[in-house]
């Protein structure tokens, strides 16, 4: 995720909304143990240091260290100073705009939102000004920017599919204290992954799409159904738009079966985009219908059992999954 | 065909003077070619698209004689008379004029009240907001007729403004307006021929006829936004990205009576004021906002004062010379290493 982050910084290539969960996984023997949250600290750092144009602004990514218990930006603001590293008041709107005008200068900032429901006070700025913008001047004007933050257990934020820079980076909070392994190779500060391409985490009877938190749920399903003799192959899309198709479609040609799991909402989800999608050119090759396994349809709820209970759990993956092949 | 080739030979050489039946048509028409410029100039070499489009100079003065024939002996007749009697050391070569005086917000001092404006500046700025004018004109009929689809916001009244602002700041600063743009467009250097192709749909606009009316882009120049309100934090942004970069430009963000009530705008002023950026806020207060005039939507309607903290200054904005004083006095005041930016209210009185 580091190298995914560096590579919307530097890349001049297509809009993308990136669910990110993890770096890479590999189980070469020098391989480090890196939380999400010093991945993206790392991220940030070694671009801040690579081109004098980036820069970060956001709510409390400065002195602060970095929004209350979430500390991404950590000694950033100490190593980079006033010039680079800018807190915001508290008006997500105007800041939006602000970077945004400024990626349209030839800047290129890393817009923080503290958590993205309140990116939503900004959704004008980010789909109107920095999405479009590349499109409606053909070319003439693009806006590299990067959105990020936490994103809760809430649907995420789509930007306007076009031909322009603009990114939208969305973090599990939960995750950031989560640490993975990260191999030799992906530690370098030139290491990119490409934007668009899913990975397959491990092999067979069912293809289990997610992203984000959930890849880790399925993964665990999956080490379950094992032991009852299923073998579920994981694929982990990393970015939804542009989605990889075609890695699903491979995998659905093999396994026959296909469950998706996302904390989104069902209506308009990952999963519905997912189950269009490969209608066309895996249809005769699924064996059952696909199913979604999704956040329930509403609001958040507080109370700690409901909140539970209105996102997915790995006794649901399982139950999909059983449900599919029909055992 | 032979009575028409005739009579056309015969005409051409009354307005020449040449014997008529000496020659035929096509030698006529050759031999008078050095006068006129029968074939379209050659396609202008691609731009690349970073370079400066400046707008179209004005023709050399008395360019209109010389379509007339070279032959000034024949003085009896009324074009060469014309051309005798006009010189240019006729003419004074700048003037002095007094200008309306700008209320001020939070200001010690206004810009000054007089105003010099040379021959070259007078005659570039009428031509700027004659053009302006004639091709929102045609725009409008246009729109009308259907051609011109969707949003056609029209800047006829408004040039002095456009023209005003332009002259007053630098082709290096920056400027972003809302979607009345036309005329900002063409100021900042697009042509005419690529903005009436970019609202009539066609691949030869500015934008390929992807953006429409709202969405025309040009160096330092960004737009031309639909979202009332959306392009003052993004001025201010670019504002920001010239004090980053520390290139002593400054960014102009027009808004209008409309978008004044918009919350983004204070939460814009606020962080410009905060971090001192070299932005420019100019409201264009034409009294409506929208179909609502601005007594029914605006509890105070002194923009100027709105910025709060941020100085402001009430402007004639239907005066090119007053719009450009109270502009250059706007610059100054917020270029780098001094305080901050500016607020300028064009006022712009209907009819």
């Amino acid at each position: 995720m580091a190298a995914s982050l560096r590579c919307f910084l530097r890349s001049g290539k297509r809009a993308v909304l990136v669910a990110v969960r993890r770096g890479i996984h590999s189980s070469s023997p020098a391989a480090v143990q890196v939380t999400v949250r010093d991945a993206l600290n790392q991220a940030m750092d070694e671009e801040l240091e690579r081109d004098e144009r980036v820069f970060l602004l956001g709510e409390e990514v400065a002195q602060y260290d970095g929004a209350y218990k979430l500390q991404v930006s950590r000694g950033l603001w100490k190593k980079y100073g006033d010039k680079r590293i800018i807190d915001t008041p508290i008006s997500e709107m105007g800041f939006a705009g602000i970077a945004v005008g400024a990626a349209m200068a030839g800047l290129r900032p890393i817009c923080e939102f503290m958590t993205f429901n309140f990116s939503m006070q900004a959704i004008d700025q980010v789909i109107n000004s920095a999405a479009k913008t590349y499109y409606m001047s053909a070319g003439l004007q693009p806006v590299p920017i990067v959105f990020r933050g936490p994103n809760g257990a809430s649907a995420g934020v789509a930007a306007q599919h076009s031909q322009c820079f603009a990114a939208v980076f969305l973090e599990n909070e939960l995750l950031y204290g989560v640490p993975f392994e990260m191999s030799d190779e992906s530690q370098s500060k030139d290491f990119t992954i490409p934007i668009g391409k899913a990975k397959v985490e491990r092999q067979s009877h069912v293809t289990l799409v997610s992203h984000s938190r959930f890849v880790g749920h399925c993964l665990d399903a999956a080490a379950v159904l094992a032991k009852e003799g299923v073998d579920c192959e994981v694929i982990n899309l990393r970015t939804i738009r542009p989605m990889d198709v075609e890695c699903i479609e491979g995998s659905v040609m093999k396994t026959n079966h296909l469950v998706t799991v996302e904390g989104g909402w069902p209506q308009f989800g990952v999963g519905a985009e997912i189950c269009a999608r490969i209608m066309e050119p895996a249809f005769n090759f699924l064996d059952a219908p696909v199913t979604r396994v999704t956040g329930v349809d509403i609001p958040m709820p507080y109370a700690k059992i409901l909140e539970e209970n209105s996102l997915p759990q790995v006794k649901d993956i399982i139950f999909s999954v059983k449900k599919t092949l029909n055992v | 065909m032979k009575t028409m080739l005739a009579i056309i030979s015969n005409a051409l050489c009354r307005i020449t003077g040449r014997s008529a039946g000496e020659q035929t048509v096509s030698e006529l028409l050759i031999g008078l070619s050095e006068f006129v410029n029968l074939t379209s100039p050659p396609a202008a070499a691609a731009v690349p698209p970073q370079a400066r489009r400046l707008p179209p100079k004005p023709p050399p003065a008395g360019g209109a004689a010389q379509l007339v024939s070279s032959r000034t002996d024949q003085t009896d007749r009324p074009g060469a008379r014309v051309v005798a009697s006009r010189s240019l050391s006729d003419f004074t070569p700048q003037a002095t004029f007094d200008i309306k005086k700008c209320d001020v917000h939070r200001l010690e001092a206004g810009p000054p009240v007089r105003a010099e404006l040379t021959r070259e500046q007078g005659l570039q700025y009428y031509r700027t907001m004659q053009t302006v004018r004639r091709m929102e004109l045609k725009a409008d009929q246009l729109y009308k007729q259907k051609i011109i689809r969707g949003f056609c916001h029209l800047y006829d009244g408004q040039e002095a403004c456009a023209a005003g602002i332009e002259a007053a700041i630098n082709p290096s600063d920056h400027l972003i307006t809302a979607y009345r743009a036309h005329g900002y467009t063409f100021t900042r250097g697009v042509s005419i021929r690529e903005i009436l192709a970019e609202l009539t749909g066609r691949r030869g606009g500015v934008a390929k006829g992807k953006g429409g009316s709202m969405h025309m882009y040009a160096p330092h120049f960004y737009g031309g936004n639909g979202i009332v309100g959306a392009q003052v934090p993004l001025g201010a942004g670019i504002a920001l990205a010239c004090q980053y970069q520390g290139n002593n430009q400054i960014c102009v963000t027009l808004y209008g009576d409309g978008a004044a009530n918009q919350g983004q705008l204070f939460e814009t002023f606020n962080m410009a004021a905060l971090w001192k950026l070299p932005c420019i806020f100019v409201c264009e207060n034409n009294k409506y906002g929208m179909g609502t005039s601005v007594e029914r939507a605006s509890a105070s309607t002194d923009y100027y004062k709105r910025g709060d903290f941020i100085p402001g200054l009430r402007v004639d904005g239907m005066d090119v010379l007053c719009v450009r004083e109270a502009a250059k006095f706007a610059a100054d005041h917020c270029r780098a290493g001094k305080v901050s930016e500016a607020l300028l209210l064009l006022l712009l009185p209907l009819g």
